[in-house]
């Protein structure tokens, strides 16, 4: 029983320190927030209460690694479980980056988001990627330069090929970057 | 000199060794990587620079393949509980708070990309002895709540690229490492939070399109340290060889890194070092 209390208590009363660099999925409801503890075994998740300034009742939220939001994502998506949303932790009103900015260098297009940036020629020839620190990021520049943005099949897009925010950000890049070359062709 | 980071072969087991350069691939253990963007080309820049000098023997390299999953970043990390080696640099790695507060300081320690991400997140980074941010990653470092360069509040990550010394300032509130340098259209070499000097030429416009131009920056200053270079010298002196390099690629934005590499003891040799 005592190990129940326990259970209780590390969940309502979370320690401040381990949550430095951690994310919060909050979901419609406690159903689905149990549900996807179980569906992310394989990643640091634990289901949490969350922060009073959000919490909207006897809900529970489940807890990560903000490194780990692009697989995490994708592994929700998979078993067509909906987050309602996805907060870091460091401070709750922060998201994801969403600014992008494009710039035509030499006749190439260089897309930045945040920390990633990816360069497309004038037909979409993906010529250069580069930025970044996690180590899903050399994978995804060896997996998609030289190859035309356009025929990159979706299950090799970054953000089903990448696991860290790194790769969310490069996805917002490759995003813009694949309009732009859509753009190009009409 | 110890370069610890991730390559992008899944499966690949941790490795504990010299490497030998190819033109376009490293050769660790008999295996060939490519010399692509993230710690490949960091190891190609470092190796160059140290064999110019006669110390590549000098070099180690600690990996194992990880494509983002944090396998092979694990093992990495705990390969640096211990270091033997006065300098080491973490790069492309995993960024795990649990993880980076577990490695050895007793040396010298660099960060850069993962390993300097982890370092902040962690709130360690006046263990480092020295980061090596672009100015989105500047931005990052300037903000005290933040633990991952995707995650940067808003008025933070809009403030424009001019404001680079005031972004210094704010990261220098926090814990930092004595010396670091701001890769960008001006590098910013900064000791102890203060901008002691800024490299702004030749600029090529293309370098930045290229992936791997902040990594041979950083593959050039370590090495330069690594060679008996104050940090402060070797920090100026990387930015300008790696702006030299510019000057001898004549690179377009679809220039690939070990064109870049294979330059570099030109550069070095231009420079009369």
């Amino acid at each position: 029983m005592s190990s129940i209390f326990s259970k209780l208590n590390t969940i309502l009363n979370p320690k401040k320190e381990e949550k430095k660099g951690n994310g919060l999925i909050l979901f419609k409801n406690v159903k689905e927030a149990i549900s996807a503890e179980r569906i992310l075994k394989n990643y640091s998740v634990k289901v949490v209460a969350p922060p009073q300034e959000i919490r909207e009742g006897c809900d529970l939220a489940v807890e990560y690694d903000l490194v780990e939001e692009m697989g995490i994502k994708r592994e929700l998506e998979n078993n067509n479980l909906k987050a309602v949303k996805f907060i870091s932790l460091d401070d709750t009103s922060m998201e994801p980056l969403s600014l992008v900015k494009v710039k035509e260098i030499d006749g190439f297009i260089l897309v930045r988001s945040g920390n990633m940036k990816i360069t497309i020629d004038k037909v979409g020839n993906i010529v250069n990627v580069s930025g970044g620190g996690c180590p899903d990021v050399p994978y995804l520049n060896l997996k998609l330069k030289g190859k035309n943005i356009l025929e990159i099949p979706e299950e090799d897009c970054p953000k089903n090929l990448g696991y860290t925010l790194c790769a969310y950000t490069l996805n917002k890049a490759f995003e813009k970057a694949k309009t732009i070359a859509l753009e190009g062709t009409k | 000199m110890i370069i610890a980071g991730a390559v992008p072969i899944k499966g690949l087991e941790l490795i504990k060794s010299p490497i030998k350069l190819n033109k376009n691939t490293v050769n660790i253990n008999n295996k060939d990587l490519p010399l692509s963007m993230g710690t490949c080309a960091l190891l190609g820049a470092a190796f160059k620079t140290l064999e110019y000098f006669g110390k590549e023997d000098e070099l180690t390299f600690i990996t194992a393949g990880d494509v983002g999953e944090g396998d092979g970043s694990l093992k990495i990390y705990e390969e640096l509980h211990e270091i033997d080696d006065d300098l080491t640099i973490i790069h492309y790695i995993k960024p795990k708070i649990s993880e980076i507060i577990k490695v050895d300081f007793s040396k010298k320690v660099i960060g850069d990309a993962g390993g300097m991400y982890a370092g902040k997140a962690a709130g360690i980074g006046d263990k480092f002895h020295m980061f090596f941010p672009d100015v989105g990653e500047l931005a990052f470092l300037a903000d005290e709540k933040s633990s991952h360069p995707a995650y940067v509040r808003g008025f933070i990550s809009e403030i424009d690229d001019k404001e680079i010394p005031k972004l210094i300032k704010m990261a220098y509130i926090q814990k930092m490492p004595k010396n670091m340098v701001v890769k960008g259209s001006k590098d910013h070499i900064v000791t102890e939070g203060n901008i002691i000097d800024i490299v702004e030429y030749p600029k090529f416009e293309a370098m930045e399109c290229i992936g791997g131009t902040g990594d041979t920056l950083t593959g050039l200053a370590s090495s330069l340290i690594a060679c008996g270079f104050k940090s402060e010298k070797a920090g100026i002196l990387g930015c300008k060889l790696n702006r030299k390099l510019g000057e001898l690629v004549k690179p377009r934005p679809n220039t690939q890194i070990y064109e870049i590499i294979q330059k570099i003891p030109d550069a070095l040799k231009e420079f009369d070092l």
